[in-house]
């Protein structure tokens, strides 16, 4: 397989060159992506990983346009890493290129990979016909989530990111674990409104049921005592009153059908109409928000990046030295007590 | 539904640990949300690493428009780092850390030092993009021996700008972001001082800490007095003389020469200042180590070998090459030896260690220095 390593950095984007060079070979870069990787976990610095696919070209006459593809999808990278001011590592093969981005949140990324993204779709490259139109799908993945992270699970989320984008018809980047979570959430958001949904129906039909049942029940009451009225029955009374009883009950429960029928119609429209506007409230947020984020961008209205921490946070009791760090902060933090009572008594 | 429940659960436990900084929906959610900062407010450079992976760095420098017309030429009513540096001509220019770390406030233009260090410190805190709806706050790094006042006008300054601050010494915090709390010798380079620290497991003590002058703006001021002894005719500023140093400082013995062009009436003319920026770069390592040998001799003895091999070098001025072989050499004659290593991330080591501190601070000593 085909394989070249390079440093996507700003000195190796702007050198010019014919062909990526052989710096390091690809065990290499991958050591020191790994090693890119432990210290961002060890710092808590964002690092974030970007797998790049060719979309199609899979059959095996497409193998050379492949290989004169790639390398020139690679220095469009180094060009796009160049231009977003950014340093990363990179490798590429036949069939992808990773490059890991320490200090790069997602969100620049995403902006780095669209502007690889819309550089590819003009790239012309000698070796494959002009015509044979070429796409490439990304997978993105970060290091800011909760739970245990590590290189290999960085890469396979980019990697499970580049399957979704290639899957979803290419000529997209994705955030893989983001997709989930977002899918995940609109799951939920759909279970909800189901729950809800079937808890306003059970309501609303078992309060009608019940009124209805209550009614039945009273009017077969009142017809009992009505042949209760009659001390001493005689066989034919008794036959009507049998014969009256089970007309009536079967009646009722006709009349029940049609009735709850009729109801459940117009409170399924009920609920159908609630479900449009649902989902028209939802379109226009989403729009609301878009629209919010452009106005704000053509403002130059800064949002700011949200820390990483809701709360604060403390020293975790795991972490080595724990006891001893705890005693030191404590220190800084009496220290820091004892300034502002020396300065208050100053002035 | 069993299933959807439990995810429900998942999602919401998930959601209030959720640490993506990417994912608007994310972000809209979020009542509130606290961005810890951790500055290094140096003499010639402020560094800033913020929780939400934002890392900047910009050279300690203020300016303000002298007057309409510059204001109008300039668009901005006050400039910092290398702009300000670039367009000082024009604008009433600061480097107000320089005034900040000194004894001297009794200066006229103290108060216009501490406004001009209060605009920096605001900028370098809108550089590292905090959301309007969030608490900052940010632990600073002040030099080992900074005085009250000192102390005092950082901390005034800080207020304005950030929910909480704290203080803490220089080389303690590289060393707590580096995780070197045992034994460790911490030299910390600066611009106006350089701070040496022992770390033996505890906070250090006033006796644990030294400050030296012998800093970046001591080299500049050698390096200007070598050039006017042997190259009287060239004509320089400090500044240009800083520049030169940046690019070209260097202790070791073989190394490419620094050939620069300085005007001699007028005239660019090409000097080589190898030897003269060598000098003054060297005139920093002995008062450095005497620094060293007086931490180390006043160590336990048992233990004065460990800490004369744990040496970390920090901060802009360890960037100078071969500083950290020069400092082993004079180790060696002074106390018999040592080993002395460079830190990896000088610009952003102090600052990396104070974002550390600020993130493992509990929440009720925030709380207490509001």
């Amino acid at each position: 397989m085909t394989t070249g390593t390079e440093t996507p950095s700003a000195e190796a984007a702007s050198a010019p060159s014919a062909s990526p060079k052989q710096r390091l070979s690809t065990v290499q870069m991958l050591h020191l992506m790994r090693l890119e990787m432990d210290r961002a976990l060890r710092h808590g610095y964002p690092i974030s990983a970007l797998v790049v696919g060719l979309d199609g070209f899979d059959e095996e006459h497409h193998l050379p346009w492949r290989r004169a593809l790639m390398p020139a999808i690679f220095r469009e990278l180094k060009t796009v890493t160049f231009q977003n001011d950014v340093r990363g590592l990179g490798v590429w093969t036949e069939r992808f290129q990773l490059a890991i981005f320490p200090h790069v949140t997602p969100d620049r990324l995403l902006k780095l990979t669209e502007d690889l993204l819309a550089r590819a779709r003009d790239l012309g490259v000698p070796g494959v016909p002009a015509d044979a139109r070429f796409t490439l799908s990304a997978g993105i993945a970060h290091n800011l989530h909760p739970g245990p992270m590590s290189f290999d699970t960085l890469v396979e989320e980019a990697e499970a990111g580049m399957g979704i984008a290639q899957s979803g018809g290419g000529n997209r980047v994705v955030q893989a674990r983001e997709v989930e979570r977002e899918l995940d959430k609109l799951r939920e958001e759909v279970d909800n409104q189901i729950l809800e949904i079937q808890e306003f129906q059970s309501k609303l039909f078992a309060d009608v049921e019940s009124k209805e049942e209550l009614w039945g029940n009273q009017l077969l009451t009142s017809v009992i005592e009505l042949f209760k009225r009659e001390p001493e029955k005689s066989e034919g009374v008794l036959r009507v009153e049998k014969e009256v009883i089970a007309l009536l009950k079967c009646e009722l429960a006709a009349w029940r059908e049609t009735s709850t029928a009729s109801r459940m119609i117009e409170h399924q429209k009920t609920i159908d109409n609630l479900e449009r506007r649902v989902a028209k409230l939802t379109e226009s947020l989403g729009l609301t928000e878009a629209e919010l984020k452009r106005v704000a961008q053509m403002k130059n209205i800064d949002l700011g990046i949200a820390s990483i921490y809701r709360n604060i946070q403390g020293l975790s009791a795991e972490e080595a030295g724990a006891e001893q760090k705890k005693e030191m902060l404590k220190n800084v933090f009496e220290a820091n007590l004892a300034l502002r009572a020396q300065l208050a008594s100053l002035s | 539904m069993t299933d959807s429940k439990n995810k429900k659960r998942k999602d919401e436990d998930e959601e209030n640990t959720f640490t993506g900084a990417s994912t608007a929906t994310a972000e809209h959610e979020k009542p509130e949300g606290v961005l810890y900062l951790g500055i290094d407010f140096g003499t010639s450079h402020t560094s800033v690493a913020a929780s939400n992976g934002v890392r900047e760095t910009i050279s300690s420098h203020v300016g303000y428009p002298k007057d309409v017309v510059s204001k109008k030429l300039l668009k901005k009513d006050v400039l910092f780092g290398d702009e300000a540096l670039e367009k000082r001509l024009s604008l009433n220019f600061f480097r107000p850390l320089e005034i900040l770390k000194t004894k001297n406030h009794d200066r006229a233009d103290f108060q216009a030092n501490l406004k001009a260090a209060q605009d920096l410190l605001k900028e370098i805190i809108r550089l590292a993009k905090p959301r309007k709806d969030e608490l900052v706050y940010g632990v600073i790094g002040v030099p080992a021996q900074a005085s009250i006042h000192s102390k005092d006008a950082i901390i005034k300054t800080a207020k304005e700008a950030l929910d909480s601050v704290m203080l803490c010494s220089e080389p303690f915090a590289v060393a707590y972001g580096l995780d070197m709390l045992d034994d460790v010798l911490v030299i910390d380079v600066g611009a106006g001082t350089t701070d040496l620290c022992r770390m033996h497991g505890t906070m250090p003590e006033e006796s644990d800490q030294i400050t030296i002058y012998h800093a970046g703006d001591w080299v500049d001021h050698r390096f200007a007095e070598l050039m006017v002894e042997r190259h009287p005719e060239a004509q320089f500023t400090i500044q240009m003389l800083k520049e030169i140093k940046e690019r070209h400082s260097s202790v070791d013995e073989r190394v490419e020469p620094a050939l620069i062009e300085l005007p001699v009436n007028g005239k660019p003319t090409q000097f080589d200042v190898t030897a003269e920026l060598r000098e003054a770069c060297q005139g920093m390592v002995p008062p450095i180590v005497e620094g060293l040998k007086k931490l180390v001799s006043t160590f336990d003895p048992e233990f004065q070998k460990r800490l004369k091999n744990r040496v970390l070098l920090a901060g802009g001025g360890s960037q100078i090459r071969g500083l950290h072989l020069a400092i082993e050499r004079e180790m060696l004659r002074q106390l018999g030896g040592g080993k002395c290593m460079r830190i990896q991330e000088p610009v952003y080591g102090g600052s990396n260690g104070a974002l550390k501190i600020a993130h493992d601070m509990p929440a009720e000593y925030w709380e207490k220095l509001k």
